[in-house]
């Protein structure tokens, strides 16, 4: 049948197309403003592969990803400006504090529900990023930290740019691997239908818990690379609207689905560039389209086109026959 | 497997939903719990399995107390349920509904998951084709690459059955299977519960259609405000003028 | 000192209270929490500052407009973008993420019609501190208590003593027996929503003299309003009140005492503990 061979083709032809890409993007030798942009596509694409965790497949909502982002940079240029760590070790960091920190607060946290979640989290996240602002004596406050060193080794774009993209590449393949296994149908279970969950034998608070120390751990890698990129970085990155902005564009791009995070992190780097005549009007048009897509599309566009997809494949399928019935089963009962 | 429902009470606030209800489980049966509506039929499954822990009394299973376990840790034990109103993963597809119920049969740990690990993908084939099984034994195979939610609720019905048989439990227990189904559905769901029982899985069943309980039933509890009323094999039950002075009364 | 604090942490408590009052009546009618609250504020605040300093408008001319526009935006919000979701039976989320994208909407929006640069206000309080009982307040204090308190009695007096209110209160309590009663819930939400944007354009007509008005002023007040009723028990319009005054209290007292750099970092630790400990909120719940 053409349409399996072309769907098999595109399934296994774009991957590998967008491999080649990246592979090659740093080759093909243009301005240093598009590789700036590739970077922190692949730091963004991080960030909302682990929202899409917890919120978008586990639908528990969390409005804490920027803070989880800015305690990964933070830590991570504090240990090497201030206290000259090694690079990997201060990205290990980096990792590391929002992944304790969801783990400690993340069970009760996550507990609640709803618009109660809505608000702990935006606590949470708040909490940081005052943190981050007002411990002046360590942060530096609104000034930022500066002159963060990275090895030599990395100092080149080219080199940095494979690292970040390195590792954005496993985390894909990681959320693909879990997407595609009783874990990820777990998480699915969970937002769906909490107590049908329960009943299967699965436990809810475990299974969040985890969603939410990888939505951190994925943020504070992210928060990491961001801190080494442009080797500065101030409070004004990591509040609250930053974190609006990443669930605006996992919804936008499709929440709980992998193309769905490509599509979101690719509007969100690129829609201000796109925008740039009308600089004052980007986060209006995000906004805007946020509300549209809530309204009429709300599974966003890689969601509503997989939903549409399947519903086809699905009606293909029972084309040939009428609506089936129950078989009759043999052995009546007494 | 024997389940022992021990001297088991229920308030709610000032409501008491169960009072001292006792029963032995016969494994290998299938047992019905009928009762007006308000008995407490639902309540005793909820205590049973877990989503609402008695207050009073205990649930033993093989000797074992499990009333004050968690829901996922009763099933984990083999108890699977069904709910009143079919609790279906609507997003997912009728087989990803299925899937969920092998969870515990065909889950990894999380490393070998993140790293998409041979085994994890055996696993995931052979639960593939087993959730392709319970969906023949119900019917709807043919359905499998549909969305949960757009099926008609009948259908909705028999996934919700499949999916609990699915979890291979050796205690399986049905909250109301036959509401909302006509005649030919119920025909059929009967059916398949004595196949059901033939897997030699232990079958509690709560029903408000009496054709269904008489016919298919080994052994009957009445619940009537949250007591026991009577017990007994479908013939005595069907004569027993406690039970008719149940019902009469409550359509009067 | 003391003195000073409560009477600065009573002031700010009104304006989380007409900021949590805000949300509690829009939650009642339409199961609905509004994150963008604060930017309802905002419209008042920003507007008022066109009316008042722009067109030299008389204060309470000025206010009512201010209220008037805020109101309007809120019932474009409910009518366009949150009642389809309502009648779509969409789950809850996505109502609270569309409340998310009207919030950078109306922020936005309110960037491109004022710009970003923060904008004084008047006001018809005087600068110069009253001497009341051997305590010095600030006029713009007394200003927003004595509006605050006037505003929610007059609220008081419109729900529970006139039959809109009567009815704006039925489908708070149950929405169906309210239709069944021939009220039209519809209109209701609408109602409940101009109602709420109207209190809070209040709150910033009355916040902005203090902390100048932008686009900016309205997220973090809002997030404390609701922060504030969920303190007081979320859904009781007491418990929003009250609060209001408790977090606004308490603040101000950390700040006065404890670190003021930190004061929001202490709240909304203080929001996270009640949120473990006690959901339901600190006071006895009533509903």
């Amino acid at each position: 049948m053409a349409g399996r061979r072309v769907r098999r083709t595109v399934r296994v032809g774009g991957p590998v197309l967008a491999l080649l890409f990246l592979a090659a993007f740093p080759l093909l030798g243009l301005k240093p403003y598009f590789s700036q942009l590739m970077d922190m596509l692949g730091i963004v694409l991080l960030l909302i592969l682990g929202l899409n965790l917890i919120f978008g497949y586990a639908g528990q909502i969390s409005i804490a990803q920027a803070g989880f982002f800015g305690l990964g940079a933070y830590t991570a240029a504090l240990l090497q400006a201030k206290l000259g760590w090694p690079f990997p070790l201060a990205v290990l960091a980096g990792v590391a504090s929002p992944s304790l920190l969801a783990a400690v607060l993340g069970t009760p946290i996550l507990r609640l529900k709803g618009y109660y979640l809505a608000l702990a989290t935006i606590g949470l996240g708040t909490m940081v990023y005052e943190a981050l602002e007002q411990w002046q004596d360590l942060t530096g406050g609104p000034i930022g930290v500066m002159g963060i060193q990275r090895p030599p080794a990395l100092d080149g774009e080219a080199l940095y740019y494979y690292l970040i993209w390195g590792l954005a590449v496993l985390a894909f393949l990681m959320v693909r691997n879990l997407d595609r296994c009783a874990v990820g149908r777990a998480w699915v279970a969970i937002r769906e239908n909490e107590r049908a969950a329960a009943a299967m034998g699965i436990d809810a608070a475990r299974y969040k818990l985890l969603a939410f120390v990888l939505s951190a751990a994925l943020a504070g890698l992210a928060g990491g690379l961001y801190a080494f990129l442009n080797r500065y970085i101030s409070p004004d990155s990591f509040g609250l609207n930053y974190s609006m902005i990443l669930i605006a564009s996992m919804i936008i791009g499709g929440a709980g689905t992998l193309g769905g995070a490509l599509i979101g992190s690719g509007l969100l780097v690129l829609l201000p560039e796109l925008t740039q005549a009308f600089a004052d009007y980007h986060l209006l048009v995000f906004g805007a389209i946020l509300v549209l897509v809530l309204r009429f599309l709300p599974r966003g566009a890689w969601g509503s086109l997989r939903r549409h997809v399947a519903d086809h494949r699905a009606g293909e399928a029972t084309a040939a026959s009428p609506t089936p019935e129950p078989q009759a089963l043999a052995g009546t009962p007494r | 497997m024997r389940l022992h429902v021990e001297n088991v009470s229920k308030t709610f606030g000032g409501v008491v939903a169960l009072s001292a209800v006792s029963a032995q489980i016969q494994p290998g049966w299938i047992t019905s719990i009928i009762g007006p509506n308000g008995a407490g039929k639902t309540t005793l499954i909820d205590a049973i399995t877990g989503f609402s822990p008695p207050t009073g009394g205990r649930v033993l299973l093989d000797g074992r107390p499990i009333h004050t376990l968690p829901p996922h840790r009763v099933a984990a034990l083999g108890i699977s349920r069904t709910f009143q109103t079919a609790l279906l993963f609507e997003e997912m597809t009728v087989l990803e509904n299925v899937l969920v119920g092998q969870h515990r049969s065909i889950r990894s740990g999380f490393w070998p998951s993140a790293g998409g690990l041979p085994a994890v993908r055996a696993r995931e084939r052979r639960g593939r084709a087993e959730a392709l099984a319970c969906l023949q034994l119900v019917g709807l195979e043919r359905l499998a690459a549909f969305r949960a939610g757009s099926l008609p609720y009948g259908k909705k019905r028999l996934l919700e059955l499949a999916r609990a048989i699915a979890s291979h439990p050796d205690l399986l227990l049905l909250d109301e299977p036959a509401a909302g189904l006509n005649t030919e559905e119920t025909a059929v769901l009967a059916g398949m519960i004595a196949r059901i029982k033939g897997m030699g899985i232990t079958v509690v069943l709560v029903e408000h259609d009496m054709s269904l309980v008489m016919s298919i039933s080994d052994h009957i509890l009445v619940l009537n405000f949250g007591r026991r009323l009577a017990e007994g094999p479908p013939h005595e039950i069907r004569r027993d003028p406690r039970v008719i002075e149940a019902y009469l009364g409550e359509e009067g | 000192m003391f003195d000073q604090l409560v009477i600065a942490g009573i002031a700010t408590g009104c304006i989380y209270a007409l900021l949590a009052l805000g949300m509690t009546i829009i939650f009642n009618s339409s199961s609905l929490v509004n994150l963008a609250q604060g930017e309802l504020l905002m419209a008042g605040g920003l507007s008022y500052v066109s009316f008042a300093a722009g067109q030299k408008l008389s204060f309470a001319l000025a206010l009512i407009l201010a209220m008037a526009c805020a109101a309007w935006v809120a019932m474009l919000a409910e009518g366009l973008a949150l009642r389809p979701l309502r009648v779509a039976n969409a789950p809850i989320v996505n109502a609270i993420v569309m409340t998310i994208g009207l919030s950078m909407v109306f922020k936005s929006g309110g960037e491109v019609v004022w710009g970003k640069t923060p904008l004084p206000a008047p006001s018809p309080a005087s600068t110069t501190a009253l001497w009341i009982g051997g305590i010095s307040i600030a006029p713009q204090n007394l200003l927003i208590v004595v509006s605050a308190v006037l505003a929610m009695g007059i609220f008081w007096f419109f729900f529970d003593h006139t039959l809109i209110g009567r009815a704006l209160q039925a489908v708070s309590t149950n929405r169906e027996a309210a239709w069944i009663m021939g009220i039209n819930a519809d209109r209701m939400v609408l109602l409940a929503f101009a109602l709420s944007g109207a209190l809070s354009a209040l709150a910033g007509v009355l916040v902005a003299p203090i902390t100048a008005a932008a686009p900016t002023m309205g997220t973090m007040l809002g997030l404390k309003g609701f922060s504030a009723a969920i303190i007081g028990g979320f859904g009781s319009l007491w418990g929003a009140v009250a609060g209001g005054i408790l977090l606004g209290l308490s603040e101000s007292l950390t700040a006065g005492y404890v670190s003021s750099g930190f004061s929001t970092f202490i709240s909304f630790g203080l929001v996270l503990l009640v949120l473990f400990l006690k959901p339901a909120g600190l006071l006895p719940t009533r509903r």
